[in-house]
């Protein structure tokens, strides 16, 4: 009965691996990670918004900003590693796209806290939904790594041509991305809730 | 020990719903998306009129109407895909065309906030029409992302073409292209009426 019950606790514990997915079946670990990011439209919508927001802000919060992403990834790697899983975490990936959409397209550059929050919750959220459909420790942690080291460099690049734009395309330019990036992140949502 | 081996055995090889997302159909969820507005000539027009009375009212309309057009399209298309109604929506699609047509070939500078007001009413006929054709499938957010820049793309043409604006010869052509859309948009309003 006791070791029933240990088993009972061990099933609750144990990752939801199912919501992972292979984005290019046949391709999977580290490459298969690597391109994650690149290749879910939710992922890569939500992490450029995060890259342009944070290359809108002072030149320290943006480094700021890119090391508390990587560090986040991180973290989240260390959850999923702790056998922690998140239901619907794509859907927070788009929330979160939506909000940075948002702020984008009404050209309000958030406070620092506020920016740093949303870059944890981003880190997160695009960590937990990249869990590879592997039960096998190796394979989950070399795709993972892949996602994070893309994600990372994502965002990165993003806020770079944030930076680089020149003033008068800089203005126009990131708010229709960010009007872009909310209109479908905001429909998308709909869209899953509405099915 | 044998029942314990069966659990762990039966928990290692169940197999819960793959709530996958694959890079299959991703090109064609956007391209689908894409192509939407293109083969609609009421949604094009409308889209131009939009881009062409931004650059005819300078700024802030400029960076403002195609800033707000998507989100507020969003909002309509929200309606649409929850099943909300929304009575005579190619009508309103028609009359978008129409109204907004006239207010460039007029030369109309309303105030910025009854600007606002005018596209984002007509936005919400367009997000609703779209947001009822929107496919459900797991590259939704493509097929989304695809309308989305689509239609953003004929603000940017009609904001280039409304460029023109600065020159003398550029503001009668703009204005004329305003009455070329309005005449349009009577076309279509004929057609469904």
């Amino acid at each position: 009965m006791r070791r029933a019950a240990h088993a009972a606790a061990l099933l609750l514990l144990m990752p939801d691996a199912t919501w992972a997915h292979t984005v290019i079946p046949g391709i999977e670990g580290f490459p298969g990670g690597l391109l994650h990011p690149l290749l879910v439209p939710a992922h890569a919508l939500t992490l450029i918004g995060l890259g342009l927001m944070a290359g809108t802000l002072a030149r320290r919060t943006e480094l700021l900003l890119l090391a508390i992403f990587a560090a986040g990834t991180l973290a989240a790697f260390a959850l999923v590693a702790l056998a922690c899983s998140a239901m619907q975490a794509e859907n927070l990936v788009l929330c979160l796209g939506a909000a940075i959409g948002v702020l984008l397209a009404s050209n309000l550059a958030p406070p620092a806290p506020v920016a740093i929050v949303v870059t944890i919750a981003v880190a997160i959220a695009v960590i937990f939904d990249s869990v590879p459909p592997v039960l096998t420790i190796s394979g989950t942690a070399l795709a993972l790594t892949g996602s994070a080291l893309a994600a990372t460099a994502l965002v990165a690049a993003a806020a770079r041509i944030s930076r680089t734009l020149p003033a008068s395309v800089r203005t126009l330019g990131i708010r229709i991305a960010g009007s872009w990036i909310a209109a479908s992140a905001i429909m998308a949502l709909a869209l899953r809730m509405g099915a | 020990m044998k029942r314990l081996a069966t659990i762990i055995v039966a928990a290692l090889t169940s197999a819960s719903p793959a709530f996958a997302h694959t890079a299959d159909g991703l090109a064609g969820g956007f391209a689908g998306g894409f192509m939407h507005p293109l083969l609609g000539p009421d949604h094009i027009a409308a889209m131009l009129a939009v881009g062409l009375w931004g650059a005819f009212l300078g700024a802030p309309a400029i960076v403002l109407l195609p800033v707000v057009f998507p989100l507020v399209m969003a909002l309509g298309a929200v309606l649409g895909i929850l099943g909300l109604p929304l009575p005579g929506i190619e009508i309103g699609i028609a009359v978008s065309a129409v109204v907004l047509g006239l207010m460039v070939a007029l030369a109309a500078k309303p105030h910025l906030a009854i600007t606002a007001v005018i596209v984002g009413a007509f936005a919400i006929f367009h997000g609703h029409a779209h947001g009822t054709e929107l496919p459900d499938g797991a590259n939704a957010l493509a097929y989304a992302l695809g309308f989305v820049v689509a239609t953003g793309l004929l603000h940017l043409a009609g904001i280039g073409f409304g460029l023109l604006t600065q020159f003398p010869r550029g503001r009668m052509a703009v204005r004329a292209a305003g009455g070329a859309i309005a005449m349009a948009g009577l076309v279509f309003l004929g057609r469904l009426i």
